[in-house]
């Protein structure tokens, strides 16, 4: 293992992208950076530059108008790279797409369709259990290659 | 000079509440390392069905706000499902379920994922048999629940064995059978006036 793994792995830096969403997976990712759960005592840093980034945590049903600035952040980014969907208007839509050829007239489609997502944290809004633990498998399954 | 004074002591209390700060318990969970984490009894997890309570009436489906239940009927068994990944967890299912919460929201609440419609909960009923035509109209269990809800009302009714007795014939047909041989059957309900 090469040391910049080794230190990638060890402290993802983390950038929070926001499409359009309500808040709420916005208080709760807050809510982990926070001292109730305080990431950073896992090495887990939010940064507010793309370019310094390894993860980016995207929340939100990504409007239409987001769609070109999410794939110019995504861009931005450099590799090994990793994308956490937080949310279910980010996974799949929630109930902004209730019926599948009839979305809501702003909808751009949820993340997958704009960037390649690596890990779906379900929830309306989920845990801050649940995104440390995906933001914990998106640096086994993106950060840890070689 | 006595503002001086006062000014002191405050001094003194915040010096000493913050020096007594360390003894106080830590308020950081240790939460991937430690335990694991609290849910509120409260919480609206994972909804999850209940084998033997459900009748697969697909009232849950047609009350979802995020169209997350969806149902096939296929060889004889009705497969409803929840994606989980389209849930917003609201509890609308567990509320409107005729039975006495068939559909309820656990405490499960880890349900990450790579692959987004891997995470489902579902459950598998069977479908009553048209004895005419042979095609597949209704669960069985629903039919039983109908049965059973008519006999409630029927309590002192004087016609209550012969309408009883009609419904169990009725209930082996499909609807559009069921037209078909009301005559035959003797279904009609102007022998009851």
């Amino acid at each position: 293992m090469g040391w910049k793994k080794w230190a990638r792995t060890r402290s993802p830096w983390i950038f929070h992208a926001h499409c359009g969403g309500c808040n709420g997976c916005d208080i709760e990712i807050a809510a982990a950076l926070t001292p109730r759960y305080d990431v950073e005592r896992i090495g887990i840093v939010l940064t507010n530059n793309p370019r310094y980034a390894d993860i980016m945590v995207v929340t939100g049903i990504v409007p239409k108008a987001m769609v070109p600035v999410i794939k110019r952040v995504y861009n931005q980014m450099t590799d090994p790279k990793g994308v956490v969907a937080v949310g279910a208007c980010a996974t799949t839509g929630g109930v902004f797409l209730k019926d599948d050829d009839n979305p809501t007239y702003t909808f751009g489609g949820p993340v997958d369709k704009a960037i390649p997502v690596d890990v779906y944290v379900p929830g309306c809004p989920p845990k801050p259990e649940a995104i440390i633990v995906g933001i914990a498998q998106c640096i086994q399954k993106a950060l840890a290659k070689d | 000079m006595i503002k001086m004074k006062e000014r002191r002591v405050g001094a003194l209390r915040k010096l000493l509440k913050v020096s007594l700060t360390g003894l106080k318990k830590c308020v950081t969970v240790d939460f991937p390392f430690g335990p694991p984490a609290f849910v509120a009894p409260i919480f609206r997890g994972q909804p999850e069905y209940d084998e033997e309570k459900c009748m697969g009436c697909v009232a849950c489906s047609m009350q979802c706000s995020a169209s997350a239940i969806k149902y096939v009927d296929e060889d004889g068994k009705r497969v409803l499902t929840v994606y989980l990944s389209r849930c917003i967890y609201c509890g609308r299912c567990q509320l409107i379920c005729p039975q006495d919460e068939a559909i309820k929201l656990s405490q499960n609440w880890n349900l990450v994922t790579d692959k987004v419609d891997s995470v489902v909960s579902t459950i598998t009923i069977d479908l009553r048999k048209c004895e005419n035509c042979g095609t597949y109209f209704m669960p069985d269990k629903q039919v039983g629940a109908i049965i059973d809800r008519i006999k409630e009302k029927l309590e002192d009714s004087a016609l209550k064995e012969q309408i009883l007795h009609d419904v169990e014939l009725a209930s082996h047909y499909c609807p559009d059978c069921r037209k078909k041989l009301a005559i035959k059957l003797n279904l009609h309900t102007r022998k009851y006036v």
